[in-house]
């Protein structure tokens, strides 16, 4: 037989504009957008002058105004005088620090990509071979990313065709650099990062601008933090080693029986180096921190130096798999008869896992030297009173994770017009939680199809149209629940002493989740399948779920996986595939439709405060509803004279914010529905005409609720996390009337910031649609181009993430991405070519 | 064909029995090596090793006392917990769920619950010596834990009324079937003192190098302090007694570094269990611009001879005001746990109490012997009547910022003692008035919601 050889060259670049998305949105914070600087500086002016009426103490005032550049007593005198300032503030306009976060914080993100593909051989001997390079540069300066790969396939076979054997090797290495990793900071509006000629500023963070006072400033380090600075001083590059090789030996003993055996070896080592230098403000701060001044005499507890955070881990897999499988057939040419296939098989993996982490403390790159220091003395911190040791970050952790499964499945075809299957699977492994196995029956399901189309007396117009019909049984166990007692063991670092704290209690009734499924489905197609069909329903009864359940203090733990709910469920999926012809454009379209339901029958856990229902995080079940839901708490809307927010506790208006939240009668809860979509899908399109086509890709979900942000007035005097709604918020007696934003005080009122956050008025319909992606593509061949020697040339341009076509929700939030960070289009360039 | 059924078919039968059976005894390895039940009588004495849970005690009772006073900037910067006990607020938690004191001795009750409980399931024989040292260790552990809790949640001991008034929850096993409820202060004392009585044969005897752990002096000396902060002076003065004849060791002040600000190191030799406040209670840590200062009463108090004045404070050049050092052990949070002067103040204190004079004036002369400067010490001499109030102004000097004093206030002010503690504070006075109800503090609101028992009326 004749080898032929085929070659490929997939060249790829996508752009994202990470500037576009972040300005649009959350940059140092998502909620000055569209709020004019000036405004929020004139509000500040309010705060100065509760100042000045002594309404408020100067402390309070420092955590809230430290600007960029001067001393916090500068600003203070300057804004007593008011000629001085308007004149601070007019210059201080003119200033919009996400000017600079675009220059010096973020970048295009571009990939490119490119790929080789050889492919050779025939049935006897065949091999594929594959070589990649991805090359990234993050949405964020300093950042990037490259990626090699390398694989090959190879297949074989000996005694025409009987014995073959399939090896594939691939390894691959990515080289990460990480050198941009905090978020912006949480800075004014009207900050500068860099001075006139490009030098970069200080910004106030975790202290005052002017901290330390000058008595100690000579025995500190400098402790100013600059953040342009800091994306060129960091040092952190992480290597990912990959690789993964196959076997597989198969044996056809006669027509009918085969036998094969599979090995897969797989093992993946990290390796993460992140120096942070001396210069670096995260190693200064903490030397400083430490730094004890006694007199003239000072000492560093932290070594002076860098610190260097060397962690590394690897994983391992080795999978052994052997199978049988018969086949066999009662078969004429012109009518298909009978067919039995059965399957049975073992699949072993045995998963082992290092990792660990070694912090150097004092290093010195050049010689890479380093100095330890005393983990066990506790250092009274300069500034605070309070006492700590020196972080200790070195750790070693070890996991071994065994799985054995064993399983059978039939199918029984009668003339591809019945058909009917089972199957039937035993899993076994070494984490606590299946230890319960015994106490559990195999997992299995049966199915049915009937594919009426082909029936003797079918009489309608529809050339396919099948029946299907499948029950099972599936269970699961959760990975950390155990029915022992397990405790987490340590080496004491100062008494070297093995030492231990329990982290799960023992759980006698222990079980696996248990689900049992019903489908029915069905399946036609026209003439020449423009339209296919494919339409399911399914319910489901899901009990002894597992749940992270708070638990009573006084047992010595707060929180505990148990057995502790049920669940049912519903719903379908429709899908719809047609192929139109209009005029010479041909149209494929494909429209995807799921909807499902779920509801809490029972849940055992105990009572837990109301507030913790409004939190992001694990749900916590409540009866009657959606498992994933959207609960609010009850206002009646803003004090018509402060402006503050009224709550009500046992439909009564209270302002004590906490016994509410503390409260456990779910009475005092809203529920709006579920937190995730239960109508969600999609619309695809492609439009051919000749060599070119065009396809447009649409999503939607619908029937779902989300809770957006809005002004949290203890974030923007502690953090400077301002929110659009702060222009809304009720400032004179009559605001009531047309909003709900409270009235700000000054300080903050923290549980009317959270109840408010947590209040109706903030959750909203996610329903949306969405256009997914725009695609262009026009394929070069030889046929329309005569000079191309042989193969074909793909070229496409697309662009991803355009944006919303219409939202439910009237605050121009996008509900995929209630906090901003709206990824921004991406533009794609391909090109792919065979030889 | 034969040749490759009579070959492969074997190999591969054997390849395939090698690996499942290598596969099956696999599943019996614990997944991970730092997550595992305990096996071994070894991996369960971890448990009482880890010392960030187990030499631990509340914070709350000692900021709640007359020993310091606190500076308005100082308080400003603790957690809302601490600035409101020290106020004596009605409801100290302002809906604060992390309770540290409540969830620390529960935290304890359960580790010596496991203990026990597994116990049961370990043969002893294996190391018959072990499994009883664990079991006395348990034991000792959870009375800690029961007696610290009831300090706070729990009023003062009454034989009146102790079989109704209402004291803490008395866990007896790690389940979570078992449902919390209040016992009596009878039942809860009755727990203590059952615990630790049962406790003494199995400990092992005192080792210093291991202080942190239970031994049988040490179960003697928390029998004393329990029996006296249930006025019961006969018994306290009886394991008092026990304890001291198994360890009576005093520290010669005379022999410290006085001006360090650390004179005492955890190898105190009057330490017979080693424990201190818990982390949580920042306002009590040792600190060199500390704002928590010495009450000026209990300052003034000390003669200049006497060198626990230097021993124990230190003028703070900011403030000019007097605060603490070091602990009793060297550390920065103040000592909690049993020593041996605590046992001859408390043997003194019952022996004056049975009219015992001599006895009790022996006792407190050959405790501050060790506390005077070489040869200036004078032997007390006292009579009968005023002898135990002469014990208690000692006491009071002898072990400030030692968990003891709201517990001494506590039963004091059951006999009558009538002391009324005040804070001028901000320019509001706050008054604590003797055997007022905020004497016993809240449990956290959502150990209340979530057990259903009742709160304390505050």
């Amino acid at each position: 037989m004749g080898k032929h050889l085929l070659l490929s060259l997939l060249v790829a670049c996508g752009i994202h504009n990470c500037i576009y998305s972040q300005e649009k949105t959350k940059s140092f914070t998502s909620h000055y957008v569209n709020a004019p600087v000036y405004k929020i500086i004139e509000d500040l002016e309010a705060v100065f002058n509760l100042y000045i009426s002594g309404h408020i103490r100067e402390e309070d005032i420092n955590i809230t105004i430290d600007f960029n550049n001067s001393s916090a007593t500068e600003s203070l005198n300057t804004f007593c005088h008011p000629d001085r300032a308007d004149a601070m503030l007019d210059s201080m306009k003119n200033n919009d620090v996400r000017k600079d976060l675009r220059k010096y914080y973020y970048q295009n993100d571009i990939t490119r990509r490119y790929t080789l593909n050889v492919t050779e051989g025939n049935t006897v001997n065949a091999y594929h071979l594959l070589l990649g390079y991805d090359h990234t540069t993050t949405g964020r300066r300093g950042n990037e990313q490259q990626h090699f790969v390398l694989s090959f396939n190879n297949q074989h076979a000996w005694l025409k065709n009987r014995l073959q054997l399939f090896t594939s090797a691939r390894a691959s290495l990515n080289k990460n650099i990480n050198n941009n990793m905090a978020d912006p900071p949480e800075i004014y509006p009207y900050s500068k990062l860099t001075d006139d000629d490009g030098h970069a500023l200080p910004v106030p963070k975790d202290h005052k601008d002017s901290y330390p006072g000058t008595a100690d400033i000579t025995k500190l380090l400098d402790w100013k933090y600059r953040p342009v600075d800091e994306i060129s001083f960091a040092n952190n590059k992480t290597n990912i080693l990959e690789l993964i090789s196959n076997y597989a030996l198969e044996y056809k003993f006669n027509d009918n029986l085969t036998g094969k055996l599979i090995y897969q070896f797989e093992k993946k080592t990290t390796e993460n180096d992140n120096l942070k230098s001396l210069q670096t403000y995260y190693t200064r701060n903490l030397i400083n921190l430490y730094t004890q001044v006694n007199g003239n005499n000072v000492s560093y507890p932290v070594p002076m130096g860098g610190i260097l955070d060397r962690g590394k881990s690897s994983y391992q897999a080795d999978n052994i798999g052997i199978r049988m499988q018969y086949a066999k057939m009662w078969d004429t040419i012109q009518k298909p008869g009978q067919q039995i296939n059965l399957l049975a098989g073992f699949d072993s993996k045995i998963v082992n896992t290092q990792s660990s982490l070694r912090r150097l403390y004092g290093y010195n790159e050049d010689v890479q030297s380093s100095v330890e220091p005393n983990y066990l003395i506790r250092y009274p911190i300069y500034g605070q009173s309070t006492a700590k040791k020196v972080p200790f970050m070195n750790r070693s952790v070890g996991t071994n994770e065994n799985f054995l499964s064993g399983y059978i499945t039939g199918i029984y075809n009668y003339q591809n017009q019945f058909v009917v299957s089972g199957s039937m699977r035993q899993d076994a492994s070494n984490s606590f939680a299946s230890r319960i196995n015994d106490k559990f029956s195999p997992l299995w399901s049966v199915g049915l199809a009937w594919e009426i189309s082909r029936a003797r007396f079918y009489r309608l117009r529809l050339p396919y149209l099948k029946l299907r019909a499948t029950h099972g049984l599936s269970g699961n166990v959760y990975k950390q629940a155990s029915s022992e007692t397990i405790l987490q063991f340590n080496t004491d670092v100062s008494t070297a002493q093995l030492v231990a704290a329990p982290v799960s209690l023992s759980n006698p009734d222990l079980r696996w989740e248990k689900s049992r499924m019903t489908n029915f489905g069905v399946d036609l197609a026209s003439n020449n399948n423009r339209i296919i069909l494919t339409a399911d329903y399914y319910f489901k009864n899901s009990t002894d779920l597992f749940a992270n359940t708070q638990i009573d203090p006084s047992i010595g733990m707060r929180n505990a996986i148990r057995n502790s709910a049920s669940m049912t469920g519903k719903g379908f999926e429709l899908g719809l595939t047609m192929n139109n012809n209009l005029g010479v454009i041909k149209w494929a379209s494909t429209f995807w439709l799921n909807h499902s339901v779920d509801e809490i029958k029972d849940y055992k856990g105990s009572a837990v405060p109301i507030g913790e229902y409004c939190l992001p995080g694990d749900p916590i079940p409540l009866k009657g509803h959606p498992l994933n839901s959207v609960y609010s708490v009850k206002t009646l809307g803003l004090n018509p004279t402060t402006g503050q927010l009224v709550g009500v506790y046992k439909g009564v208006a209270s302002f004590d914010y906490n016994t509410i939240l503390q409260s456990t009668d779910v009475s005092n809860l809203t529920w709006h529905g579920s937190s995730i979509p239960t109508y969600f899908g999609l619309f695809n399109n492609t439009f051919r005409w000749r060599d070119l086509s065009l396809s447009v890709n649409i999503s939607y979900k619908f029937g779902y609720y989300f809770r957006r942000t809005s002004i949290n007035y203890n974030d923007l005097f502690e953090n400077h996390v301002g929110h659009i709604d702060y222009m809304k918020r009720w400032q004179h007696p009559g605001d009531e009337k047309n909003t709900t934003v409270p009235a700000m005080t000054f300080p903050s009122n923290v549980p009317e910031d959270t109840y408010y956050s947590f209040s109706g008025n903030l959750v909203e319909r996610g329903d949306h649609i969405r256009l997914q992606e725009i695609r262009l593509a026009y394929k070069v061949s030889k046929d329309t181009f005569h000079w191309l020697r042989s193969g074909t040339v793909n070229i496409n341009a697309g662009v991803n993430n355009l944006g919303l076509l219409w939202r439910a929700n009237g605050h121009g939030v996008d509900p995929d991405y209630i906090n901003g960070f709206v990824p921004s289009p991406t533009l794609i360039f391909g090109l792919k070519t065979n030889f | 064909m034969r040749y490759c059924k009579s070959i492969i078919l074997p190999f591969a039968i054997t390849l395939i029995s090698v690996c499942f059976g290598t596969s099956c005894k696999k599943l019996h390895e614990p997944p991970s090596t730092e997550l595992q039940p305990p096996s071994t009588l070894e991996e369960l004495a971890a448990l009482f090793y880890y010392q960030t849970i187990m030499n631990y005690s509340p914070g709350l009772n000692e900021l709640s006392a007359d020993n310091l006073y606190q500076l308005y900037d100082f308080w400003l910067q603790r957690s809302p917990v601490q600035q409101n006990a020290y106020l004596w607020k009605p409801d100290i938690y302002g809906g604060d769920t992390a309770a540290g004191d409540y969830d620390l001795c529960s935290a304890q009750v359960l580790n010596a619950n496991i203990v026990l409980e597994d116990l049961q399931k370990m043969s002893a024989s294996s190391n018959p010596a072990l499994w009883n040292k664990l079991k006395g260790m348990a034991l000792f552990f959870r009375s800690w834990a029961v007696y610290n809790m009831a300090q706070l949640y729990a009023p003062a001991y009454d034989p009146v009324t102790a079989y109704q008034d209402l004291g803490v929850p008395l866990r007896q096993s790690s389940s979570t079937s078992e449902k919390t409820t209040r016992a009596t202060v009878e039942q809860t004392y009755d727990q203590i003192t059952r615990d630790l009585q049962e406790a003494v044969p199995l400990l092992p005897a005192f080792d210093a190098i291991n202080n942190n752990l239970p031994s049988k002096p040490a179960a003697y000396a928390m029998l004393a302090r329990v029996y006296q902060s249930m006025n019961q002076h006969q018994l306290a003065e009886r394991y008092a007694d026990s304890c001291l004849g198994l360890y009576n060791q005093l520290l010669n002040y005379n022999t410290l570094s006085i001006s360090d600000r650390a004179p005492f190191n955890k190898t105190n030799p009057e330490i017979i269990f080693k424990s201190n406040v818990t982390d949580k209670a920042d306002a009590l840590y040792e600190l060199s611009d500390s704002g928590c200062i010495i009450d000026s009463v209990l300052y003034q108090s000390y003669a200049t001879n006497d060198l626990r004045l230097k021993a124990f404070y230190i003028i703070n050049e900011g403030s000019g005001l007097p605060i603490s050092k070091k602990s009793y052990n060297g550390i920065v949070f103040p000592f909690t746990g049993l020593a041996s002067d605590e046992m001859y103040l408390i043997r003194a204190e019952s022996r004056a109490r049975a009219g015992n004079t001599t006895g009790a004036m022996n006792d407190l002369n050959t405790l501050l012997k060790n506390r005077w400067a070489t040869g200036t010490f004078v032997p007390f001499t006292t009579s009968p009547d005023s002898t135990v109030n002469l014990i208690l102004q000692e006491r009071r000097k002898e072990l400030p910022f030692r968990g003891l004093r709201w517990t001494d206030l506590r039963r004091l002010n059951k006999e009558g003692y009538n002391i009324k503690l005040t804070r001028n504070f901000n320019n509001t006075t706050y008054t604590l008035l003797p055997n007022d109800r905020l004497y016993v503090l809240p449990f956290p609101a959502d150990v209340i919601s979530v057990t259903g028992m009742p709160q304390n009326p505050r």
